[in-house]
């Protein structure tokens, strides 16, 4: 009588060929990782916020600002430079995207940088 | 007839006995355990922010996910396949900064052109560029029967190390690309058509038609070839497939082109979507798109997967993560989330797998 | 060696294994079986491929778990759970297919799991216990390697013999030999055989399984011989001649349990000459198949049966050797070429190589014939929908629709599913590489039943199989393999076991 292979050919292939594990640990595991996930969140909801920082390229120094989601920033002092005039808040170092504090809201942590216009005369 | 069904597994499950209910339940509750955990995310998140159910918030995660879909259809060729590709992502970053450097006004890669060639040849070149990068995939992984994860790490490196020379030529200086054509962005961005509300009115960009047509033909190319038959049959046992007369490299060879390509329409979206193409575009997007698969329930078994599955993982991740980000969750933080939704998708996939052995 | 002819009544019995049985399901693979093993003794166990042999052994050492009856070890009871277990406990296997950690040093194999400690306070591993160790085991058994070598650079025979000093090592009282010499040389046999004397004069009992009778005859004490699962007769090794075990293991007698022939024998259309394979010890086979016949291959395990169908049909690399179908050269050089020549095949390892087990009914019906169900460029779901019904109403396969995956039905209905398959690609030529493998005994006639209706439909088949009742009821003519070679053809009709089996040890 021919023995089923059952017992020695893995039935299932793919990536989980190898895997040996019983139901019941993995059922341990999914709970571990579902609540380490709800923590995760909670804790990331709880501290919630995006930092704004403000990077003056030589120029005094700025606080950063924590803001939620879809809000202004906060009004602040603009930053001084010696010998030269302040020309705004842009998105890039490089100053082309520029960001108006009027009317663009925070959807995300970033780094606003400061554009200088030298002073005449 | 679906009510019938209803009842007679309500008559069913009430005939189990205690101990069965027990597991049954606990079954339903682990296996759906993401698709759960998503749904209480999403309440609790529109009662703190009401705005998130609101019409604008409902169209950008649509947006969003019509964005992401055509990478996620890719990938999930490869999945079906057991395999995985992580090149994904500097594809999209290479075919974006292609079609940015060549559909602007500006010029800086190419400092001797004056004008940007027709849309249809820049996009015919990227989806070229993609499937060659896919099709050096697809060899490796189908004659040299190298582990995807191993081919696909180094091909992008490889893609990587290209984008920031192209990046370095002409004039540009490694700079991001922007400075993009009309024609292009209204081609991707313009307006389908508008929604109006309250306050105004909401638009719906034309790039969720493209995705559109692609899950279409996407499903087709899965359900309706001989190619996506021989696929599905590659992926569930590959020596069976063999023996029944599937030519296995070229399956395995056309599943990476057709991702390759996929990247490559994904890429050509986002340069116009994000109105700028630099070194780190499309960073980490094969870790959302197959994210998404595996809840979708593309499974790394091989052989398991739908093209609607992919759709619904696709905007059930992009629905959690624009809530986390209404509540303003922290960036690095996300990363945590992500990566623990990847493990939980595929425990919960290999539980699947493993109960009914 | 010369047999040793100590009366072994007077010895202590060592192992006893009674009334085992095993059951996996519709199969009995074992039923009531007896085995004693006396110390100081070489005993044989002999049978058929599938006799229940291996299966025995595995009940010993846990792999698998008796339905019912008891082992005793030295007149405890024992019921082991792992070959780790059993180890511990004395009772040791050497595998046919040695399992080594090859690129690792003879002794790092040797003490695997065990690794000698430095002392009790330090728990890094001894280098030098483990080479002295070692190296005692080995001037016991007068075995020359040095212990530092690595495994991947000794032969299969220097590598077979570190395997009996790791079960020396572990100071066993039973020592297993499962097919020990099927890789050796003649001196390397003689050099074995004066380990196992040197064993049994310890005080050993030794269990040899061995398919070749001189050997048998020449090394064991006692033969046990099962046949079916059973156990047929335990006899003095000198009681017993070289016809007289092959009669007690084939036999059994023919029941009805094969359908009437009636298919006619026509022309030859299929012409094999002198092919050899590249990788396997495939010989140069030469042979012709008719129109409307069962041709069936018998054999031994690694005769080479399998590797004839696999180089037939081009899914193993031929060296050399032509194929005409009608007289015309095919040249089969994969799967894809031999389905277009109109060869179709069922391999061995249904699991393996034959079905997409979470794949549905219709997807693994038809997806050899994709081609035919194109309508302009796509698949029409109707055209597959009817010839998947088709093949299961012409195989008859139970199954609840065809949106049901195919690991759910059982392994007769999932043959059937795979026979639909290749039956949709119009064959002329069908391979069949143990069709009725791990299925139960209904569904084998039917399966039979189908062969039978193939052949009448004019279809050449050609069927291996390790059950000969089954080869002797189904086929017409049968070609025996040994060794890699074609050893003899015989008719069907006119045969009996025992001559294939004498043709089947010729040149094993």
């Amino acid at each position: 009588m021919e023995e089923p292979k059952q017992e020695t050919t893995p039935q299932l292939r793919g990536l989980y060929s190898k895997v040996k594990i019983s139901v019941r640990s993995l059922n341990i595991i999914i709970v571990v990782l579902v609540a380490l996930l709800v923590a995760c969140m909670a804790y990331g909801i709880a501290k919630g916020g995006f930092r704004v920082s403000f990077d003056t390229q030589g120029g005094t120094v700025v606080e950063s600002q924590v803001r939620m989601h879809g809000e202004l920033l906060e009004k602040m002092e603009p930053p001084t430079r010696e010998g030269f005039e302040f020309d705004g808040w842009y998105l890039d170092p490089g100053g082309t995207v520029p960001w108006d504090t009027d009317t663009d809201t925070v959807t995300e942590s970033m780094t606003l940088y400061a554009k200088w216009k030298e002073k005449n005369g | 007839m679906a009510e019938n069904k209803i009842k007679a597994k309500e008559q069913a499950f009430k005939e189990l006995s205690s101990k069965d209910k027990t597991k049954k339940i606990t079954d339903l509750l682990l296996n759906n355990a993401m698709y759960i955990i998503i749904i209480l995310a999403v309440i609790y998140i529109s009662i703190k922010v009401p705005a998130f159910l609101k019409l604008p918030s409902i169209v950008n995660v649509i947006s969003l996910t019509a964005a992401k879909l055509p990478i996620a259809l890719g990938i999930g060729g490869c999945i079906v396949l057991t395999g995985t590709d992580i090149s994904a992502g500097r594809v999209v970053g290479l075919t974006a900064c292609i079609s940015a450097s060549l559909l602007t006004t500006t010029f800086k890669v190419f400092p001797d052109m004056t004008s940007a060639p027709p849309i249809i040849v820049v996009l015919l070149t990227i989806i070229v560029a993609g499937g060659l990068v896919g099709f050096v995939n697809g060899f490796s992984v189908a004659k040299f029967k190298l582990h995807p994860f191993i081919v696909t790490l180094s091909t992008q490196l490889i893609v990587y190390g290209i984008i920031l020379m192209y990046l370095m030529r002409g004039t540009n200086n490694g700079q991001t690309l922007s400075g993009l054509t009309d024609g292009y962005r209204s081609l991707i961005t313009g307006t389908l058509f508008s929604i109006p509300t309250a306050t105004g009115s909401v638009a719906v960009p034309k790039y969720v038609l493209y995705s559109i047509l692609l899950v279409i033909l996407m499903w087709v190319i899965w359900n309706k070839t001989t190619f996506g038959k021989n696929m599905f049959a590659v992926g569930s046992n590959e020596e069976a497939a063999n023996v029944s007369g599937v030519n296995v490299s070229k399956t395995i060879i056309m599943v990476f082109v057709l991702a390759g390509m996929m990247y490559a329409v994904t890429g050509f979206l986002d340069g116009a979507r994000i109105a700028s193409a630099n070194a780190n575009t499309g960073l980490n997007y094969e870790c959302d798109a197959i994210a998404a698969c595996v809840i979708g329930g593309v499974s790394f078994v091989g052989g398991i997967g739908r093209i609607s599955g992919i759709v619904v993982g696709v905007l059930l991740l992009q629905i959690i993560f624009t809530g986390l980000n209404f509540l303003a969750v922290d960036a690095n933080m996300l990363y945590i989330i992500k990566g623990l939704i990847i493990l939980i998708a595929c425990a919960i996939d290999m539980r699947k797998y493993l109960v009914k052995k | 060696m010369e047999k040793q002819t100590v009366p072994s009544e007077n010895k202590n019995v060592l192992l006893r294994m009674e009334g085992i049985c095993k059951e996996f399901p519709g199969v009995k693979a074992l039923d009531n079986v007896n085995l004693t093993v006396k110390a100081g003794t070489v005993h044989a166990l002999m049978g058929e491929n599938g006799a229940g042999k291996s299966t025995l052994m595995k009940c010993l050492f846990g792999v698998y778990n008796k339905n019912s009856g008891h082992i005793y070890l030295e007149g405890k009871e024992i019921n082991f759970k792992t070959s780790k277990e059993a180890l511990e406990n004395g009772v040791a296997m050497v595998h046919q297919e040695l399992n080594q950690a090859l690129k690792r040093n003879v002794m790092d194999n040797m003490w695997l799991g065990r690794f000698p400690k430095i002392s009790k306070w330090c728990p890094l591993t001894s280098e030098k216990k483990m080479y002295d160790a070692t190296m005692k085991v080995f001037e016991e058994l007068d075995v020359h390697v040095d212990p530092k070598t690595v495994m991947s650079r000794m032969p299969v025979s220097q590598r077979q013999m570190v395997e009996i000093a790791k079960a020396v090592s572990f100071h066993s009282k039973v020592i297993v030999f499962d097919e020990p010499t099927s890789s050796l040389t003649e001196e390397e046999v003689d050099h074995l055989f004066r380990i196992i004397n040197m064993l049994r004069d310890r005080g050993c009992g030794i269990i040899y399984i061995s398919h070749k009778m001189e050997e048998i005859l020449r090394i064991s004490d006692e033969v046990t011989i099962m046949r079916d699962g059973q156990w047929v007769a335990t006899r003095p090794a000198k009681e017993l001649t070289m016809n007289e075990i092959i009669r007690l293991m084939v036999g059994r007698e023919l029941t009805n349990r094969y359908p009437e022939k009636d298919n006619k024998v026509g022309e030859p259309i299929l012409q094999v000459k002198n092919l050899t394979a590249q990788y396997s010890l495939l010989k140069d086979v030469s042979f012709e198949a008719k129109a409307g016949e069962v041709l069936g291959v018998a054999g031994l395990d690694g005769s080479g049966r399998t590797e004839l169908l696999e180089n037939i049909f081009g899914i193993a690399t031929r060296k050399e050797g032509e194929i005409y179908l009608h007289g015309k050269r095919v040249m089969n050089r994969n799967a894809r070429e031999s389905l277009a020549n109109k060869f179709a095949m069922l391999t061995e390892e249904r699991r393996a190589t034959g079905i997409f087990g979470i794949r549905d009914i219709q997807a693994n019906t038809t997806i050899s014939s994709l081609p035919k169900y194109k309508k302009g460029p796509f698949l029409s779901d109707k055209l597959m929908s009817e010839s998947t019904e088709w093949g299961i109403n012409a195989m008859r396969t139970k199954t609840p629709s065809q949106k049901t995956q195919i690991r759910s039905l059982s392994g007769g209905n999932q043959q059937k599913v795979i026979l639909a398959r290749w039956l949709l690609t119009s064959p002329e030529v069908l391979l069949l590489d143990e069709p009725t493998r791990g299925i139960d005994v209904g569904a084998k006639y039917e399966i039979y039943q189908l062969i039978l209706d193939l052949a009448k439909q004019g279809k050449t088949i050609i069927m291996v199989s390790s059950e000969m009742p089954e080869l002797l009821g189904v086929c017409d003519r049968i070609l025996v393999m040994s060794g890699g070679r074609l050893s003899g053809e015989v008719d069907a009709k006119e045969t009996s076991q025992e001559d294939i089996m004498t043709l089947a040890t010729k040149y094993a």
